[in-house]
Parts: C-alpha cells; structure tokens; sequence
C-alpha cells in the first residue's frame, strides 16, 4: 500500500506541511468540479 | 433514467475491468488516496465556500441567502431565522454561520434592507440573535441582483431544489461589497469599493476611455493607496484613523481604520499605553452612531507628536495587503480590480442584451397573436368552423380562413396558434373593438421598435442603465475614505521616552538596568544609543539592559538617524607618535553594532578633545603643547568655526606634528548652521525640509509660523515637523510680527460686516479675532501689507465697491472689533492685486553674518594644511569676532532652551 515514490514523511510534509506555490498550482491544477446543470426545462 | 443507470453500470464495469486485468498495479497507493481526498476537500473549500465568483461577486452561501430571500420575497420583512431556515435547502450547514453571513451581506448596506438590531461595525457589536431580527431585500437588489429569465440553474445538494448556478448581477458587486476567504493552499482579499466610483468607471470604459479604480471604506478614515497594485497579490494599503485636536490636552478619533473597531482600537491603546510607547491619562468612548474617542493627553505631551505616536504604535494604522482570488469557469484566477470591473461591465452588458432580447421575443409572440385574433374575429373566421365536424378539420378551416389575411405576419402560423385561437371567448368576439384592437397592436409596434433601437444601441443603453443606477441608488454613498500620501512616521522619533539610560564608562557598559551608575538621559526601549570611545572608536547600538560597548567610554547619547544638526567637534592624536588633527563631523546614518574608526586609524590613536553639539555649535579651544626641544609657539587659540563640517570619515585637518600636553575649552561659540528652510507639503500636510511643496522660508531658532483658520482663529507657533494642521487653515506663513493682518468678517450678531486689521502677537494661545456669535463668519483675510479688495454686493442695484484696506482702517489689536464695512448683504468678496510695499530692512543682527561667513568655508578643500585660514581672510574674521562677541551673551541666554529643544525636536 506504500509508496516508493514518496516516503510518508514527504507525503505528510506536502500535504499537511506549510502551504507552497508549488501546491496551490497543484491544487489549481487539478480541481475536482461537480456540476448538476439544469437544462432545457426551464 | 434507465439510461443513466446504463451509463452508471457501464463505468462500474470498466472500472471493474481496470481492476481486474493488471491487478496489483492498480491498488491505490496511500499517496493516490491521500491525493484525493486531499483535492476532494481542497476543491471543496475553493469552489464552495471561501472565494467568491468574479461572475455575480457571491460566495456560495451568499449567493443561497439571496436565492432564499428572493424566493421568500413578498415586499414585507421576513425574521432572519426563516431566510436562514429556507437557506438550508440549498446550503446543508449550521444555521449560525448562515446567519453571520447573512448579518455580514446586511452589515455591507447595500442587498439587505434591515430591520432591528443587526449590531454595529463600529464598535463591532454583535447582531442580536436572528429570531430577533428581520430582513427583506433593497431595492438595488431587486433591480441588479436578480432576474430568473437570465439565470441558469443548477440542483440543489440533494437535488430537490433548483438554484442559480451565478445571480445574473448587474453591476460590479464583487468591488462594491469586498469579500475575504481562506480556503485550501489559497486565500482571497478584496476590499470594498466606492459605489458611485464604480458606476462611473463601468460607463468610462464602455466609453472606451481608461479609469481606475480605488478602495473605499464604510468606516471612512484616512487612506494611502499608492502601492494598491490594483489589488493583486503584493500590493499595500494603509489606512489611517480620523485624529484631531481639540485642545492642547485632547485628541478626539472621529473615525477608525477599516479593519478595527472601536473596542480593538481602545484596546491597542490601553495596551501600547501600557508599553510606555505613548502616554494617555484618560480614554472616553462617546461611540454610538458615529465615532468619538477622546483622549486626554498628561501635561508636556505634544498632542501633534502624540497623534505619529498613535499611528506608530496603535490600530489607529492598520495595513492591509489585498490578493484579489475569484472563480472563473470553476477555477481560481488571480486578477486585479480593474480586470473585474471589466469583467463585470461586460457581462452586464451581455445580460442587459438578453433581457432585451427576451422582451423583444416576448412582444413579437404578443402582437403575432394579437394580429391572428384581430383577423380572425374582424375577417369572422369563426364562422367557418360552423360545419367541421372533427377537431382537424376545425384546424384545417381556420387555418384555410386565414391563409389570405397573414402575409404581413413575421412568421407563419403553427398549430398552437390555431389551437389558441378557438379557446377565445365568445364575450371577446362579440365585444371586440376593432379600434381599441389597432391600437394595441400599434402599441406593440411602437415598443417593438424601442426594443429593436435599444439593442442597436447596446453601448448606450448600457450606459444609460448605469447613469440610472447612479441616480436612483447613489445617493449618500459618495467617498467616505479620503485618499492622502502619507509621510512615513519613524517610530522612534514619536516614541515615549519611558527608560532611563546609564553608564559606566570605564568599564564599558551601557543599559537601563545599570541603576548604580551614571545617568545619562531618558530614552525610548526602541532607541538606538551611539558611543564613542578614548581609541576613536564610535559604534551605535540598540538600547538594552546591559550591554558591553568598549571601555573607556567619552560619550553616549540617544543617536537620531539622518542627524545633520549635531555637529561632532574633535581633535585626536594619530598614532601614539602621529601628528594631530582636528575635525568636524556629523553622523547621519551607520549600520548598527558595527565599529567605526574616527582616527586615521593608526594603533594607539587617542582623542585629545571631544565635544558634542546638538546645534553644531563650534566653541574655541586652546592648545598647550609640551614643551620640547626648540618649539617656540607651545600655546594658541583654535576656533571650530573656522573648520567645516564634513563626513566622519575625514581625516580632518592637521593641529601639529608636536605632542600636544592639553586642550582646553576657552569660549562657547554661536551655531554654524544655516537657518534651516522649510517647506509645507500639501499632499500630506506636514512640514518638511525636504524640498517637498511649498517654501515657507528660512527659519531661525527663533522664527515661528502664523496659521490663521477659516474659523477666524489665528496662532504663532514654532514649526515642528511633527506638526499636524487643522483642515481648515487658509494661511500658513513665517510670521513677521511687525506685518498686519488684514480681514473682513461678518459678525452675526450684529448682522453687519467689519474691516480689522491687526498684529498676531506672540503667545501660545490660539486667538479668535471674530466674534463667537454661531453666525459670524470670516470672509476674507490677507497678510499683505496693503491689500485692495472688491466688494461684489448682493442687491443688484449696488455697484462693486474697492477698498483699500490700508485706508480704511488703522491697526490696531487682535481683539478690537474693527471698523463698520456695511449692512448690505454680500455676495463676494475678492481680493485684488495689492498695492505695492517695500518692506523694511530689517536691521541684521551681525551674529547672522558670521554664520553666513562661515557657511561660505564649507567649500574649503578638506586638507588645506594647518588653521591658516583664520588670518587669511582677517577682514571678515574681525568682523565676525566683533559679531561674535556681541552675540554670544546674547546666544549664551538662548542657547541652553535651544538645547534643550534641539534634544527632543529637530529644531
């Protein structure tokens, strides 16, 4: 279930760690958008 | 539906698929889950909570609260805790922070029309709780915010709901209101903007023309903009309360920072009281509907030095850092003010042509439908229905009976016209006004073509809804921040002297814990402190408790940065077998803790004679040499005056080659400094000698300024530069005692006007020279010797009138009423050209000339050898000794208060 990659200590320090350009780009980059439109029935 | 449920188990098996095939690679790593959920919730708090969207300004609870009240909305008061309530269908949270957002949208005063107690933003009072308040939305809201034609719609949470994806806003919302978030790895600031500002900068650049766009507050107070970066990251406002001076002994604060309250404010004056940094004996809260704080300052605190103070050391600055973040097409962008107004200008635009275009479609189906049913009743088509027996067959007769009627319609005939036109009444038909029919139809027409020119005119029509916006709604939200530069306040020249420095100069300590020892003067705990030492050495260093600086400590005093007044007088040996030299120098600036050399560096250099003069005095010394060998001349006088003042890396100039036995202090000299010109910057008001805004001219120790006011009040103050100045000052000049003043007043109890004229004398009060009847009022005032001013009456019938004040009346005392100008009403009153004056020569006194003298050497090379100089130039040295002599009794009286001010002001 780990990682290679990226040691637990990594993951945490990105994650929880102090806020960084490189993940708010992260963030920006990869938004999750759920979007239930209406359309038509108007 | 069943092919949704399609599309869902097909995902299910390919995803299925996915898992089975290369089975183990799949497994999601702790990295994969952790980056889900971590994108899960980051998306969650950006798209759905913190940032607002840049397309309708609202965050989404905001955008829900609205959606809610315009749903509930019956043009009477709604209780908070029901919109609230209805809100949660859209918005699955607590009902408290809805309702705190909701008091945030009322507090804003521009969507919410409120109703009871919604707390204060001034004091930052509490809402009462929301069972207890009501709310229905403003007018603006109802006219900008909302218009269910224009919006698309999205599902609820739990899909049984619709809501607006984006409220079709017209209007640049977002700017208006500000808004602030912080969400996952990015965070938003926008602060508020000026209402009828905003209006004009969207018609400005539908005009195609530039504009800009600042910051307003509700709160008002005082703001420098200058690094507003258009609010983007990296940008700085600083926002000032409103502080005045009501007397010598109380300041009152009329408005407060955005940002603060009242109660915060107090609180960080308390607190900074508390500190030592500035020094309040008693704080009166008077706040209801508007600010009043007043503080009442101990004896011997300069009010004008105490307001830096509170803007150094209290929330009465606060700084604010704008980064403008907002939704765009469901992804955080990061643009300026002037980019959002732009974006909402257009889409303002882009809305207002739909709903044209929605009420243009909408009047076309209107007269399509009234022409149909004015043919078929006029042309009695009805009746050919008479024999159809099936309903397709009545379609069919009608439509047949109106083929030769419909040619000038727009476009051709359905079925459900058809169908509509049998469900007419019979009371129609046999009532029909063929007349009142046309009419109608005209009508139609007409606005159809209104239509038609407002959307071929799109630009203008946009622009005149913002000029309607304005109109309707602008009232009482003109600017209440008002926009200044400020001039950087340096903390520790307005800080509280509240420690005690001292001494021990053998050992080389310095501090305020050192009780024993000697006492040097009082300081602020933000001081610096210079010292210098026997080897030479000078270093400044930060005040402290106990701090080791080298022993053999000659002096120490608190060290004020950019210091061209005190002037440093020293002699010292180069080396411990050197010549000596002497110098002049002042210490402008220096990079803490770091030891300077004033020798010339050579080992065993020591200072024979030091002196520090806080007015760059220079005094004269004598030198006893040792008496060596042949040397024949082993004692004379050496004056500082002669020596310029120069950098304190100078080597300075040579004494002698011989070993001098002693110096000692002979006479006190005068200033060598010129008078210092002054200059009054209006942008921030404050006196400066910088160069910036307007001279007021050259000023000696004993030179003051004259500020007379609008209110009639005149003063004779001595200029600091810490000084700040009423709003209404109309002069502010050097004040020449022998020069009068001259004014023409009304005094209101007499209903009359007077001519006076009069001399400011020199006191610390400040002096009304009207009368202080309610009504009396100051109409004109100069301080030229012999104005001329035209009188403009109001009764038509009266000519102008030029008087010659000179003339008119004699000078006389400040508080003499003057003489009778007339019992007319007047219109204006215009001062002419004055006549012409020669003042007269004001006797120098020769002390001014040595200075002058002096001045003129500064250009002197800085290694001309030896003191020469003094018998070079004989003539004007014995006029200066003459000058000298008379001066320094004089001087000697002034000199010590001179000091005394010299150490706390910069004069």
């Amino acid at each position: 279930m780990l990682d290679k990659e990226m040691s637990i200590e990594q993951m945490l320090q990105f994650y929880m760690g102090k806020n960084t350009p490189d993940r708010q780009k992260f963030i920006i980059e990869n938004l999750k958008v759920e979007l239930d439109t209406i359309e038509a029935e108007v | 539906m069943s092919e949704a449920i399609n599309e869902h188990e097909e995902e299910l098996t390919s995803q299925n698929e996915a898992l089975e095939t290369p089975q183990e690679e799949t497994i999601t790593k702790v990295t994969g889950m952790y980056r889900d959920w971590f994108l899960d919730y980051a998306s969650y708090v950006i798209l759905e909570r913190a940032v607002p969207s840049i397309e309708d300004g609202l965050k989404p609870v905001q955008r829900r609260i609205m959606h809610s009240m315009k749903d509930l909305d019956d043009g009477r008061y709604n209780k908070v805790a029901n919109i609230v309530g209805h809100t949660m269908q859209y918005h699955p949270h607590g009902d408290a922070s809805i309702a705190d957002a909701m008091v945030q949208i009322g507090q804003k005063e521009l969507l919410i029309d409120m109703q009871g107690n919604w707390g204060n933003i001034l004091t930052g009072d509490r809402a009462a709780a929301s069972r207890y308040i009501e709310a229905r939305l403003s007018k603006f809201a109802l006219d900008v915010v909302f218009n269910p034609k224009t919006t698309e719609w999205k599902l609820s949470y739990d899909g049984r709901r619709k809501e607006p994806i984006d409220l079709p806003v017209k209007f640049p919302l977002l700017l208006a209101q500000g808004a602030e978030g912080i969400a996952v790895g990015l965070s938003t600031k926008i602060v508020p903007h000026n209402f009828i500002e905003l209006i004009d900068a969207s018609i400005k650049y539908l005009k195609g023309r530039s504009f800009k766009i600042l910051p307003d507050f509700i709160t008002g107070g005082i703001a420098d903009f200058t690094n507003y970066n258009d609010g983007k990251r990296g940008g700085k406002i600083r926002i000032r309360a409103k502080i005045a001076q009501i007397d010598k002994k109380t300041l009152v604060i009329s408005e407060i920072p955005f940002g603060t309250t009242t109660t915060s404010l107090i609180d960080s004056i308390i607190k900074a009281n508390e500190k030592g940094k500035i020094k309040i004996k008693k704080i009166e809260d008077n706040t209801a509907a508007v600010v009043e704080i007043l503080l009442h300052l101990p004896p011997n605190v300069s009010p004008d030095k105490m307001i830096d103070a509170l803007y150094a050391f209290t929330n009465c600055e606060n700084s604010i850092s704008p980064l403008a973040c907002t939704i765009e097409n469901n992804k955080p962008v990061f643009v300026g003010v002037s980019e959002m107004l732009k974006h909402s200008t257009n889409l303002t635009v882009e809305l207002l042509k739909k709903e044209l275009e929605i009420q243009l479609n909408e009047l076309e189906e209107q007269w399509h439908f009234s022409s149909l049913e004015r043919i078929f009743i006029e042309n009695r088509i009805y009746r050919d229905i008479e024999e159809e027996e099936t309903w397709e067959g009545v379609i069919k007769a009608i439509d047949l009976g109106l083929q030769d009627h419909i040619k000038h319609l727009k476009r051709p005939i359905t079925e459900a016209d058809i169908t509509r036109l049998t469900e007419i009444k019979i009371k129609k038909i046999s009532k029909f006004d063929i007349d009142k029919a046309k009419q109608f139809i005209e009508g139609l027409e007409d606005k159809i073509s209104v239509v038609n020119d407002q959307l071929a005119n799109l630009i203008d029509f946009a622009i005149g809804y913002f000029k309607r916006l304005k109109d309707t709604y602008g009232k009482g939200r003109e600017r209440k921040t008002e926009i200044r530069i400020f001039d950087d306040i340096v903390a520790s020249k307005v800080a509280m002297n509240n420690a005690k420095l001292y001494v021990n100069r053998t050992e080389g300590f310095i501090g305020t814990s050192l009780k024993k020892d000697e006492f040097v003067t009082d300081c602020s705990d933000i001081d610096d402190i210079i010292v210098f030492r026997k080897d030479g050495k000078m270093s400044v260093t930060k005040v402290g408790s106990k701090t080791f600086v080298g022993k053999d400590i000659i002096h120490v005093a608190v060290f004020k940065k950019k210091d061209k007044r005190t002037v440093y007088n020293m002699m010292y040996k180069d080396g411990s077998k050197g010549a000596s030299y002497m110098k002049r120098f002042n210490v402008t600036s220096v990079t803490r803790d770091k030891e300077y050399d004033l020798t010339n560096g050579s080992k065993g250099s020591k200072i024979l004679y030091f002196t520090s003069n806080p007015n760059g005095e220079a005094e004269v010394v004598t030198i006893n040499l040792r008496a060596v060998g042949s040397i024949k001349k082993l004692k004379w006088d050496i004056d500082f005056a002669d020596l310029a003042v120069k950098g304190r890396g100078v080597r300075g100039n040579t004494i002698t080659k011989y070993a001098i036995k002693s110096v000692d202090f002979k006479s006190e000299g005068v200033s060598t400094l010129k008078p210092r010109k002054i200059w009054f910057d209006d942008a921030v008001q404050r006196l400066n000698v910088d160069d910036r805004g307007e001279l007021l001219g050259e000023f000696r120790a004993e030179d003051r300024l004259l500020i007379i006011t609008q209110s009639g009040k005149s003063k004779v103050v001595k200029p600091d530069l810490a000084m700040h100045f009423d709003d209404d000052m109309i002069v502010l000049e050097k004040w020449n005692s022998k020069k009068p003043i001259s004014a023409i007043y009304f005094d209101g109890e007499k209903d009359r006007y007077y001519i006076k004229r009069f001399l400011v004398e020199l006191t610390d009060k400040e002096e009304i020279f009207i009368s202080n009847h309610a009504k009396s009022q100051l109409e004109i005032v100069s301080t030229d010797y012999r104005p001329i001013a035209e009188i403009q009456y109001s009764k038509r019938s009266l000519q102008n009138q030029e008087i010659n004040l000179e003339e008119f009346i004699a000078v006389k005392g400040i508080k003499a009423q003057g003489n009778q100008l007339t019992t007319e009403k007047i219109k204006q009153v215009n001062l002419l050209e004055s006549l012409p004056f020669i003042e007269p020569e004001e006797e120098k006194s020769e002390d001014i000339e040595v200075v002058a003298e002096v001045l003129s050497k500064d250009e002197l090379p800085i290694n001309v050898p030896e003191i020469k100089t003094v018998s070079e130039d004989s003539f004007s040295a014995k006029k200066s000794e003459i000058g000298l002599k008379k001066s320094i009794a004089k001087k000697n009286i002034e000199k010590k208060n001179m000091d005394d001010n010299s150490q706390t002001k910069l004069f």
